[in-house]
């Protein structure tokens, strides 16, 4: 051991914090160097000397009135603390995710809703994948098959039992004016025709009622205006408690029918076939109207030997409208009436009726653009013209004359190459303008 | 009963645990606190403020912390701001005599009782302990709060080393500069300890 390192462990030693050898081997050097030696022993005695000082004669106590603060602080201390726990409700802990979704009330019926919601939307697109925007035919397949068919609808079935027969032998008059507010025995056979035949008895038990009256009351029991379904809820309460049943909605209507059916007498016949606006349904509605009536197959249909007496007098209903303006009531009670059918097929009606609404646009709109991409073709505006026809041909690649369509793309475009070459020739280069300079 | 049996009697509202507690730690913090500044009024506040800060604090110690380590480390922390604030004023020292003390001419470490019953060996150890404490007061920052640490506190070198944030061996190296310095300071003290145990030896 060197000198230098016998120097770097002299705290070790005199702490005695050495290992057993190492120790051995520093006092083998300490006693065979007078240096080191002599270093060891002042060092020695310089550390007993102020260990001795500074735990003998400086050594002190700490003073008492420390003491004394620091343990009246302490004890203000616990019992500010013991006043408030007392006073301070305990605070809860903060609790995990699942612990606070499980005390939400609300959360989990929320969540138990969406699921079924989920589930039901999820039912209706895999049985009729089609109320899928984009899953829709394309529109030229659309114009060559019946709407009802294009929607995966089922075959229109009839309906005898519901669909509204004619009253035999109960024609009204055929006196509507051409320009009335609202018609005869159309609301009549409006009513009937939306599944309503509880309405038609009721003018029939009351062939004294006032027909703008009656024609009020159809109208806001009809629900909509030209309505040829018989599947509204009202139509289905009524027909599947054999036309005899009201349900809740009807009987203010009812009373009313019934107290008016006493002011005078009337002969118009309810359902029967006139020429007034209300005896065809549109035609959309009549499309769909068969489809949706195979949901109450067991409804009874009215007895028309009954249906006879229930007559109203027109001119009196026409004329009693007119003052009133009932239609005009009548129409912003229908816009409020909500159309209630049952899920599937009301969905597929609605879908039906708007595909019928926009198939006329649609097919004017697309022979309007052929006409169109046939224009521009003849007026040679190539570059759009060939645009038009890639619409089409992109829109309807089966159309028969889509072969016609890409011919005149590529005479377009075989067109526009040839003027890009004529324009590139008759462009002078820079080499030639500046050969001209 | 340990330390931090006692201190957790205390968070219970144990104020005789809080005080065995005190009363095991107050000496050694004095006098570390005491030799760290070199005044004996900001010692004792610091002293003060040590304990309250442990009042304050006391809801959040763990069991797991050492409460001596704890303390020491409050105590430390407050001799290090003290010391800042002490480079901008002249800080008094345990043996300037104040005003209206002069008149007896004895500094305060003379007022220190001697722990022994001989009046020559205790006017020695007075003036061993006057020269050590005033050697021990000019001993550079680092080395004085190791050498303290050490001596006063009884703290091992593993624990000064976390203390200070330093490794062992440079803390055993502050230790030894430390003990040269106190050893050149205290050269005096070797001739008068010769001369003063010469004096004892051939007393009969």
């Amino acid at each position: 051991m060197k000198c230098s390192e016998a120097s770097s462990l002299l705290v070790d030693f005199l702490y005695d914090e050495m290992p057993a050898d190492e120790r051995r081997e520093f006092l083998a050097h300490v006693d065979g160097c007078a240096s080191c030696s002599a270093e060891v022993k002042a060092m020695s005695a310089t550390l007993g000397h102020a260990r001795a000082a500074l735990r003998g004669p400086l050594a002190q106590d700490a003073p008492p009135r420390v003491r004394a603060r620091v343990l009246e602080a302490a004890a203000a201390a616990a019992a500010a603390k013991t006043t408030d726990m007392a006073r301070m409700p305990r605070v809860p802990q903060p609790d995990g995710f699942f612990a606070r979704l499980w005390k939400t009330p609300w959360l989990v019926p929320a969540l138990g809703a969406a699921g079924v919601a989920t589930v039901v939307l999820l039912v209706r697109v895999i049985r009729n994948p089609q109320v899928i925007p984009d899953q829709r035919p394309a529109v030229t397949e659309t114009l060559t098959q019946p709407p009802a068919e294009s929607l995966g609808l089922r075959p229109s079935q009839p309906r005898p039992e519901t669909a509204p027969e004619p009253l035999a032998g109960l024609a009204p008059k055929q006196t509507r004016k051409p320009d009335a507010e609202f018609d005869d025995g159309s609301q009549l056979k409006r009513a009937a025709s939306a599944g309503k035949p509880h309405l038609a008895t009721r003018a029939r038990d009351n062939p004294a009622l006032t027909g703008h009256k009656l024609a009020r009351s159809v109208d806001e029991l009809s629900g909509v205006r030209g309505e040829g379904t018989a599947l509204t809820p009202l139509g289905q309460a009524t027909v599947g408690k054999g036309g005899g049943a009201t349900a809740p909605p009807y009987r203010k209507d009812e009373e009313r029918l019934g107290a008016v059916a006493k002011a005078g007498p009337g002969t118009v016949a309810a359902g029967s076939d006139s020429t007034n606006r209300w005896a065809e349904p549109p035609p959309p509605r009549a499309a769909a109207a068969p489809a949706a009536s195979a949901a109450a197959p067991a409804a009874p249909a009215p007895a028309p030997a009954k249906k006879a007496k229930a007559v109203v007098d027109l001119d009196e209903m026409q004329k009693s409208a007119a003052d009133e303006g009932i239609s005009r009531s009548a129409e912003r009670e229908e816009a409020k009436a909500p159309i209630r059918r049952p899920t599937v097929e009301r969905a597929a009606q609605a879908e039906g009726a708007a595909d019928k609404k926009a198939a006329p646009k649609t097919i004017l709109s697309f022979e309007e653009r052929v006409r169109k991409a046939e224009k521009l073709f003849a007026e040679k505006k190539w570059a759009e013209a060939a645009t038009a026809f890639r619409a089409l041909i992109a829109q309807a690649p089966s159309n028969p004359a889509a072969k016609t369509w890409r011919e005149r793309v590529a005479a377009a475009d075989q067109a526009q190459e040839q003027a890009r070459a004529a324009k590139a020739r008759k462009a002078p280069s820079s080499d030639d303008a500046l050969d001209g300079l | 009963m340990t330390d931090e049996a006692l201190m957790a009697a205390y968070q219970k509202g144990d104020l005789a645990a809080f005080a065995e507690l005190v009363d095991r730690h107050e000496q050694r913090l004095w006098n570390f606190l005491r030799r760290f500044v070199r005044d004996e009024a900001t010692a004792e506040d610091l002293l003060q403020e040590v304990f309250l800060r442990v009042v304050k604090s006391a809801v959040d110690w763990q069991p797991s912390a050492k409460v001596s380590t704890w303390l020491f480390t409050i105590a430390r922390n407050l001799c290090t701001d003290q010391a800042r604030r002490a480079e901008y004023r002249r800080a008094e020292s345990l043996d300037l005599v104040k005003a209206g003390e002069g008149d007896s001419g004895l500094r305060r470490i003379d007022r220190v009782p001697a722990a022994s019953g001989n009046a020559e060996t205790e006017a020695i150890d007075h003036e061993i302990a006057s020269l050590v404490d005033r050697a021990v007061g000019e001993l550079p920052l680092e080395q004085r709060e190791v050498f303290l640490m050490r001596e006063v506190m009884d703290m091992s070198f593993a624990e000064i080393a976390a203390q200070v944030g330093a490794s062992e061996p440079t803390v055993k190296s502050r230790m030894r500069y430390a003990l040269q310095r106190l050893r050149s300071k205290l050269g005096e003290l070797h001739q008068a300890t010769g001369v003063a145990a010469a004096a004892a030896e051939g007393t009969p």
